[in-house]
């Protein structure tokens, strides 16, 4: 696994910790938003959701989120699950893990 | 009977400490959604707590429980500064990432942010202090009515009203339930239905009330707290503040059988009695749930931005919980089920307060838009 880490250079906020990973032909696109106010999450999730629109559509990306809100759970799967994609959430110690991918049809 | 009573305080914080936690029973949160994303389905559970209460108020003031001199504290003379305290806190809740209650169980959970807004409503309360005098003044000019509450307002007996209100509320929430709305998806360990939470804590808000002679309120600590700190730094100026001297605020303690004093000032009394062991079970029960589902976790990489607006939206909202007066739950779940007047103003106010920092927020501080 490498860190492509001239994705992460392209994003505008350098606060957020960002990691694009490549795993074979799959692009994982990782955002960190934990321990952050709320609602940043859910305001997070849904705009990289729609930067990385193209990618999500054809399948050649995946974007995940930690995240330590629980209540995000819940509306990033409702308002990213409307939009059509598929959405997974993992109880990891410490935080979240909500997976958005293209959905199997 | 002074340890029972801290002892009860302290295991009612816990709990609501514990199930906000389980819930993330976001009190700001609700409010801040209905403006930002059009949707808040957690305010609706807020709607089922207030109803709950409502119901149990009456009842237990029907019963004796709660008697018309306990009541006394939650109402008062309605003015135009409850509207603008409740705009003001609405403001400084969403900034801050949560209220006064919100913030406590968030810090339980490890969240740094809410650490912030507790040292802005510690600074918010002190600074108040400073212009209390002209503050009441302006609360004498506006003053709107005599009446205490909405059915004093209108001469109708006050027990049968609460009961109409309560059917009308008990009506939507019956439709929301059938249609599935106050159920919550539940893919997480440990989470707790927000409906579940609103009836534990009108059970709560009940005890509080019938034990302890107040309902549910933290505020006062914060200002305690303030002025604690500032008298170490200047004593001299502390001493003269009419805000931090005046202890002639009286409640009655059904479980001590006797009338406590209180005031705002930096001493131990009536008030701090219940408000400190309620304020640690809070931090306590929620840090006990975290750690329990493994989610306790310190997180320092938050950008400078968020911690910023966090103490900016504390400070407001300890301004705003002392000009209001009182806080977001007093008002919500104290007052707001009695029909005070003035928690009425204080919720309306709430709303287009809100509505500002969920605008605030999103221009200026979560950053990428």
């Amino acid at each position: 696994m490498t860190i492509a880490s001239a994705v992460s250079k392209t994003f505008y906020n350098t606060l957020l910790q960002k990691e694009s990973a490549m795993t074979g032909e799959k692009q994982i696109v990782e955002v960190n938003v934990c321990g952050q106010i709320c609602p940043s999450s859910l305001l997070t999730a849904l705009r990289e959701v729609n930067r990385f629109k193209a990618g999500l559509k054809t399948g050649e990306l995946s974007l995940v989120f930690l995240t330590d809100n629980p209540d995000s759970t819940n509306r990033i799967r409702e308002a990213v699950g409307n939009m059509g994609y598929l959405v997974e959430v993992q109880d990891l110690p410490g935080c979240f893990r909500i997976a958005i991918d293209k959905a199997v049809n | 009977m002074q340890i029972l009573l801290v002892v009860i305080t302290f295991l009612l914080g816990l709990v609501s400490g514990v199930v906000m936690h389980r819930s993330d029973f976001c009190l700001a949160g609700m409010f801040r959604d209905l403006f930002l994303f059009r949707s808040s389905p957690l305010l609706r559970s807020l709607v089922l707590l207030v109803a709950a209460n409502m119901l149990l108020f009456a009842l237990a003031q029907f019963f004796g429980l709660i008697t018309p001199g306990m009541t006394m504290v939650l109402t008062g003379p309605p003015a135009l500064t409850n509207l603008f305290g409740g705009m003001l806190f609405g403001l400084g809740m969403v900034l801050a990432g949560g209220c006064v209650i919100g913030v406590l169980y968030k810090v339980g959970a490890g969240s740094l942010p809410s650490v912030f807004a507790i040292v802005g409503l510690i600074i918010g309360s002190a600074v108040y202090a400073e212009f209390h005098p002209l503050w009441t003044g302006v609360a004498k000019a506006t003053r709107l009515s005599v009446s205490r509450t909405l059915p004093e307002l209108f001469g109708l007996p006050a027990l049968p009203t609460l009961l109409m209100v309560f059917l009308l509320l008990a009506f939507m929430l019956l439709r929301w339930q059938q249609r599935g709305l106050l159920v919550r998806p539940n893919v997480i360990s440990g989470y707790l239905q927000p409906r579940t939470t609103a009836l534990v804590l009108a059970l709560i808000s009940l005890l509080s009330f019938v034990l302890l002679g107040m309902p549910l309120g933290i505020a006062t600590i914060y200002a305690k707290t303030g002025a604690f700190l500032e008298q170490l730094v200047f004593p001299k100026h502390v001493a003269g503040l009419v805000f931090f001297n005046f202890r002639g605020l009286a409640y009655y303690s059904p479980l001590l059988d006797q009338r406590l004093t209180f005031g705002s000032g930096p001493f131990l009394d009536g008030l701090s009695l219940v408000q400190i062991p309620l304020l640690v079970g809070i931090i306590c029960g929620a840090a006990v749930s975290a750690v329990t589902l493994k989610k306790y976790m310190l997180s320092f990489h938050v950008p400078k931005r968020q911690l910023l607006s966090a103490l900016v939206g504390g400070v407001i909202m300890g301004l705003a919980a002392r000009m209001a007066p009182a806080c977001n739950v007093w008002h919500l779940l104290g007052g707001l089920p009695l029909l005070s007047l003035q928690s009425l103003l204080f919720t309306l106010g709430l709303l287009p307060g809100a509505g500002l920092g969920s605008w605030l927020l999103v221009r200026y501080v979560l950053p990428g838009r």
